[in-house]
C-alpha cells in the first residue's frame, strides 16, 4: 500500500469532499480553507500527478462550462484505489490518535 | 472596464499556451484564469495581475522539470553509450574533438576581435544624432564652416570645431614634461561628445583662452588625487594653461583620444592663426548635432548653396558622416585624429572564421557518418526495441553536442594560449575575461551552432537506418552517404585552396613591392620627424654640420617628405603656358643634399649648389622629374622658366631627375617638382653607413638632445615606414598564410580519419586481393586513387572563385603583379599533394598488412 503524505492526503480529501466539482481551483481554495496554509498551483499539480500515477485518482475533462466562462475544466474523482488509501489512512490515524492520552492544551 | 479584467496579461497567456503540451493535462490556463478573476475581486487587479505573471513564471519552471523528468532517462544512456564510443574509438574521437577545438578557438579568437571592432562611439548620449562633416577625401574641413551652419541652419543643435594639435610637449610648475595628445575645443565640445567632468564646469570649463580641460589619468599622473583645477601646465614652452576641469578618461571605443583639450578661444586669440572667414584651407574638424528628426541627408544637399553664398563658388565637395560610421566606414577618408578600422577587414575575418568552422563541421560530419556501419547495430536494436525515430535524432544531436562543448572546453584553454600570437596576427590587441558577457555569449553561440550544425546530417542519416537491414547484417555502403562525404571533402579542399591561392597571391604582391627598384635608396636611411620642432629647424645648417662630423654618418637633408610619400599638390606657371591650361603637380621642399642622401639619379643638368645663390634667391631653383618635363613636351627643360602658383616669382629648372615611384603602390605616381629652401620642412633623414648603427643612431641622438629643447627624439628606419605603408597588406599576408595553413591542416585531419575508416573497412577486401598477387603499389594506388578525383573537382571550384576575388583585390595597387597561371596550378599541387600525403600513411599501411593477419578473423 502506498504511503500518502500529508498534502496527498489532504487533497485526496478535498476531492472527495468537493464530489463532482474538484477541479483545480476549488480543490485549492478547499485546501487552502481547512488547512489555512498557501498552496501553489504548481504544487497542486505535481500532487495530483503523483496521485494519478499511483493510481489514487482519475480524472475527466468536462465540456465547456458557461459558469466558468466558457473555459473547460479537469474534474478529478477518486478511483476505489484512492478511497480505499483514504480509509487505512483514517484507520492509521484513529489508532495513532487512540493510544495518546487526551490532550488538554493546559496553560503554562 | 469589466471586459478587460477577463484578460489577464497578453504575453502570459501566450506562454502558458505555448506550455500546451503540460498545460493541457491539467488544464493550467484556465484554472489561473478562473482564480486570477477571484483575485480581483477580492484584492484588485494589480495584484491579480502580479499574481498571474508570477504563477506563469512558475508554470514555465515546472514544465522544465516535466520535461527532463520525463527524458532524464534516456539522456543518461546517450551519455554513457557517447562516452563508450568515445573511449572505443581513441583516435576518431581525438581527431574529432581535437579538430573541433582548434577551429572553435579560431572563430573564437575572431569573433573577440570583430566584437571589439564594432560598437564604436555609441557612448554619447547623442550618439545617433552626431554627424562629422567631411570635405571630399577629408575629415578637415575650414574653419568658416561651422560659424556658418550655426548661423543659417535652424536644425543645427550644436556645432563644434575642434583642432587637433597632436602631440604636444608639456611642462608642469616642476619643470616634469611630458608628450601628450592634446585637441584644441569649442567649449561646446561636452554639450556634443559625452565627456563627464569630475571637476570643473562643463558650461564654462573652456570657454576663456589659456584654459585647458585635462583626463583622469592625467590628473592622476601628475596631480596625484588632489583636484588640479587651478593649477597651471605649459604647452609647447609657449603659454601657460590654467587648468579647469578634469574630465572621464576617454572610453576605449572612441575614434579619436586626447588627454587634453585646450579651448579653441586661445587660437582665436591669433587671427593669422585662426580665422574664421577662411574658406580655402581644411584644418578644422567639425562636428554637429543634429535636432531630433532631420535627416542629414536633407542638410547635405543645402550645403553646396551655403558655400556659394559666402564664397561665391559653389562646392559640393561636403559630406556629413555619422558618428556611428567614423570608425568602421571611413575608407577614402584622411587625416583622421585617431586609428580607423575597415569594415572589409570586419567581413574578412567573418568569412574566414565561417569557412574554419565549415571545415571542421564537415570533419565531423565525415567522420560520423564514415564509421556509421558500427553504429548500425546499436542503431538497430534500438529500434526494434521501439524507438521513434525523434529520439534517435535526439540522441545523436547530444552526442554532437557532447563532442563540441568537450571541445569547447578545450578551444577556451587553447584561446588563452593564442590569444597573444593571434593577436599580432590581427594587429590588435584583444584580451578576454570571463566577466566579458557577450563574450561569454558568443562562445555559447559558437558551440551550439557548431554541434548543432555538425550532429544535423548524421543525425538524420543514421536515424533513417532501417532496422530489418541493419540488423540482418545486408547494410552496405550505401552510395548516398558516400556521395555525401565526398562533396563535403570536395568542399573543404575548395577553401583550402581558395586560401591557398589568396595567400600566394598577396605574398606575391608584397614580394613585389619589397623589392621593386623604386628609383631612390631606402636601406640605410633614418627618418626623424621634426615637424613641430621649430627651434630645431631654425638651426638647420648648424644640425647638419654637427652631423657630418660624426664618422657613421654620410649625409644629412631636411625635406617635406621622404620621397616615397610626396603628397602636396599645387598648380604651376610656366614659360610658354597659355591662360587655360591648367597643370597640377606635387612636390617637396629640399635641400642641397636631398638628391644624394635618397640616391635619386640626375639625367639632365646639375643638382642644387651651394655656390650658386641665385639656387635659393630669387624664384629659386627647380628640379622636375621626367614625367614633368616629358607632358610639358619640352625638348630641353634646363634653364626653362617654371613656379609654384602659391610663389609669386618665376625661378629655374636646374635639372631633371629620372622617375621614381613617389606615391604608395595604390597609385600611379606622377609629376613632381623638387624647390631648394628653408622653408616648410618635416623629416631630417640621415644616411649612416651600415656598420655600427646603433652607436650611430645615439649619437644622433645626442646632437638632437642638443638643439631640440626638450623635444624627444624619435625615429625610424625608412624600410620600417616603407613597410609601414603597407600594414594592412602585410596584415593580410600574415592572415592568410596562417588560416589556409591552418584550414588544410584541418581538412587533412578529417580526410586522416576519413582514409583510417575506409582502409579499415576494406581490410579483407586488400587480404584478398593480395593474395590473389596484387603487388603493394597496386593496392596503394586503389586506396588513393578516389582522392585525386576529389581534389581536381575542388581545384575547378576553388580556381575561379579566388580569381574574381584576387583579381578586385590587386585593382587596389596602381602597379601590380599578373594573376600567374602557376599560382594556381601551384596551390593545386600543393592542397593534392599534402591530401595524398595524408592518406598515403593509412594506405601504406594496409597495402603492406600481411594478409594472414587480416584474413584470419571472422
Amino acid at each position: 500500500m502506498a504511503k500518502l503524505s500529508k498534502n496527498e492526503e489532504f487533497i485526496l480529501l478535498s476531492i472527495w469532499k468537493l464530489k463532482d466539482n474538484a477541479y483545480g481551483v476549488t480543490i485549492r481554495s478547499d485546501f487552502m480553507e481547512t488547512t489555512n496554509q498557501t498552496l501553489h498551483f504548481g504544487s497542486l499539480y505535481n500532487t495530483l500527478e503523483l496521485l494519478m500515477r499511483k493510481g489514487l485518482v482519475t480524472c475527466w475533462e468536462s465540456p465547456p462550462d458557461s459558469k466558468r466562462g466558457g473555459r473547460r475544466k479537469k474534474l478529478y474523482y477518486l478511483t476505489p484505489e484512492g478511497k480505499k488509501a483514504l480509509k487505512e489512512a483514517q484507520i492509521v490515524y484513529r489508532a495513532v490518535w487512540q493510544k495518546v492520552p487526551d490532550l488538554k492544551f493546559e496553560r503554562e | 472596464m469589466e471586459k478587460r479584467d477577463h484578460k489577464p496579461s497578453r504575453f502570459a497567456r501566450w506562454i502558458l499556451e505555448k506550455l500546451s503540451v503540460y498545460s493541457n493535462r491539467y488544464l493550467i490556463k484556465e484554472d489561473l484564469e478562473e482564480e486570477y478573476l477571484n483575485l480581483c475581486q477580492t484584492q484588485g487587479k494589480r495584484k491579480a495581475r502580479r499574481w498571474f505573471r508570477r504563477q506563469t513564471l512558475l508554470a514555465v519552471g515546472f514544465y522544465v522539470k516535466y520535461l527532463f523528468s520525463w527524458r532524464t532517462l534516456m539522456l543518461k544512456n546517450y551519455l554513457k553509450i557517447t562516452i563508450r564510443n568515445i573511449k572505443r574509438h581513441k583516435g576518431y574521437s581525438f581527431i574529432n574533438i581535437s579538430g573541433l577545438a582548434i577551429g572553435m578557438a579560431c572563430s573564437l579568437i575572431i569573433g573577440f576581435y570583430i566584437q571589439s571592432e564594432l560598437g564604436f562611439d555609441r557612448y554619447h548620449d547623442n550618439a545617433d544624432r552626431i554627424y562629422r562633416i567631411n570635405r571630399g577625401v577629408q575629415v578637415l574641413t575650414p574653419p568658416a564652416l561651422v560659424p556658418a551652419l550655426k548661423e543659417n541652419f535652424p536644425e543645427v543643435e550644436e556645432a563644434i570645431q575642434l583642432y587637433n594639435r597632436k602631440d604636444v610637449l608639456v611642462w608642469i610648475k616642476n619643470n616634469t614634461c611630458f608628450k601628450t595628445r592634446c585637441i584644441s575645443a569649442d567649449k561646446n565640445v561636452f554639450k556634443v561628445f559625452t565627456f563627464p567632468l569630475i571637476y570643473g564646469n562643463q558650461e564654462t570649463a573652456l570657454e576663456k583662452p589659456y584654459t585647458v580641460v585635462i583626463d583622469e589619468e592625467t590628473a592622476h599622473k601628475y596631480f596625484g588625487t588632489e583636484n588640479p583645477v587651478g593649477n597651471t601646465l605649459n604647452l609647447q614652452g609657449e603659454h601657460d594653461f590654467q587648468i579647469t576641469g578634469v574630465m572621464k578618461n576617454i572610453p576605449q571605443k572612441s575614434h579619436f583620444h586626447t588627454h587634453i583639450f585646450a579651448s579653441i578661444e586661445t587660437l582665436r586669440q591669433n587671427p593669422s592663426d585662426f580665422n574664421e572667414n577662411e574658406w580655402r584651407s581644411n584644418y578644422i574638424h567639425s562636428y554637429i548635432v543634429l535636432r531630433e528628426n532631420f535627416n542629414h541627408r536633407e542638410l547635405e544637399e543645402k550645403l553646396p548653396k551655403l558655400i556659394e553664398e559666402y564664397t561665391g563658388r559653389a562646392d559640393d565637395g561636403f559630406t556629413l558622416q555619422p558618428l556611428k560610421d567614423i570608425y568602421l566606414k571611413s575608407v577614402a577618408h584622411w587625416s583622421h585624429m585617431g586609428p580607423v578600422s575597415d569594415i572589409r577587414y570586419v567581413y574578412i575575418f567573418s568569412a574566414v572564421a565561417f569557412l574554419i568552422l565549415l571545415i571542421v563541421c564537415f570533419n565531423y560530419m565525415n567522420l560520423a557518418t564514415a564509421c556509421s556501419l558500427k553504429r548500425s547495430r546499436e542503431i538497430g536494436v534500438r529500434k526494434a526495441i521501439g524507438a521513434h525515430r525523434a529520439q534517435l535524432v535526439r540522441q545523436f544531436f547530444s552526442e554532437s553536442l557532447l563532442m563540441t562543448f568537450t571541445a569547447l572546453i578545450m578551444a577556451v584553454v587553447l584561446i588563452h594560449i593564442l590569444m597573444k600570437p593571434l593577436s599580432n596576427l590581427i594587429g590588435k590587441d584583444m584580451k578576454f575575461h570571463f566577466t566579458n558577457i557577450p563574450g561569454l555569449f558568443l562562445i555559447l553561440g559558437i558551440g551550439i551552432f557548431t554541434g548543432l550544425f555538425s550532429g544535423a546530417y548524421p543525425a538524420f542519416y543514421l536515424s533513417a537506418f532501417k532496422p530489418f537491414t541493419v540488423l540482418k547484417g545486408t547494410l552496405s555502403q550505401n552510395a548516398k552517404g558516400r556521395f555525401f562525404r565526398n562533396t563535403l571533402v570536395v568542399v573543404q579542399f575548395t577553401i583550402s585552396i581558395f586560401l591557398i591561392v589568396v595567400m600566394l597571391v598577396i605574398s606575391n604582391q608584397m614580394h613585389f613591392i619589397q623589392n621593386k627598384k623604386l628609383g631612390f635608396d631606402r636601406d640605410n636611411i633614418v627618418v626623424i620627424p621634426v615637424g613641430q620642432n621649430k627651434e630645431l629647424l631654425k638651426k638647420q645648417d648648424i644640425v647638419k654640420t654637427e652631423l657630418l662630423r660624426i664618422p657613421g654618418i654620410r649625409n644629412a637633408t631636411f625635406s617635406t617628405t621622404i620621397p616615397m610619400d610626396i603628397y602636396w599638390g599645387t598648380g604651376i606657371d610656366y614659360e610658354g603656358r597659355s591662360e587655360d591650361e591648367r597643370y597640377l603637380i606635387r612636390y617637396a621642399y629640399v635641400d642641397h643634399d636631398y638628391l644624394d642622401v635618397f640616391g635619386l639619379e640626375l639625367l639632365k643638368g646639375r643638382n642644387f649648389s651651394r655656390d650658386l645663390a641665385s639656387d635659393i634667391t630669387g624664384g629659386g631653383a627647380y628640379i622636375l622629374n621626367e614625367t614633368v618635363v616629358r607632358q610639358l613636351g619640352w625638348k630641353n627643360p634646363i634653364g626653362k622658366q617654371f613656379r609654384f602658383s602659391h610663389h609669386s616669382e618665376m625661378g629655374t629648372v636646374i635639372g631633371v631627375v629620372k622617375d621614381f615611384h613617389n606615391l604608395p603602390f595604390y597609385r600611379r605616381s606622377g609629376p613632381v617638382a623638387l624647390i631648394l629652401s628653408s622653408r616648410n620642412k618635416r623629416y631630417l633623414s640621415v644616411k649612416i653607413h651600415s656598420e655600427n648603427m646603433p652607436e650611430t643612431v645615439s649619437s644622433i641622438e645626442r646632437i638632437w638632445d642638443k638643439f631640440s629643447n626638450g623635444w624627444p627624439f624619435e625615429y625610424s628606419f625608412m624600410d620600417e615606414t616603407y613597410d609601414q605603408m603597407y600594414k594592412s597588406e602585410i596584415r593580410m599576408n600574415h592572415l592568410f598564410r596562417s588560416f589556409s595553413a591552418l584550414a588544410i591542416f584541418l581538412s587533412c585531419l578529417g580526410l586522416f580519419g576519413l582514409a583510417s575508416f575506409t582502409a579499415e573497412r576494406r581490410t579483407k577486401e586488400i587480404g584478398i586481393r593480395k593474395v590473389l598477387g596484387a603487388s603493394v603499389p597496386g593496392i596503394f594506388m586503389l586506396l588513393s586513387r578516389g582522392l585525386s578525383k576529389w581534389v581536381l573537382l575542388a581545384n575547378i571550384i576553388a580556381w575561379p572563385a579566388a580569381y574574381y576575388f584576387m583579381n578586385g583585390w590587386l585593382q587596389n595597387f596602381a602597379y601590380r603583379v599578373g594573376l600567374s597561371v602557376w599560382i594556381f596550378i601551384l596551390s593545386g599541387l600543393a592542397a593534392f599533394g599534402i591530401a595524398l600525403l595524408t592518406v598515403s600513411y593509412q594506405s601504406i599501411k594496409a597495402a603492406t598488412a600481411n594478409p594472414v593477419d587480416s584474413l584470419r578473423y571472422e
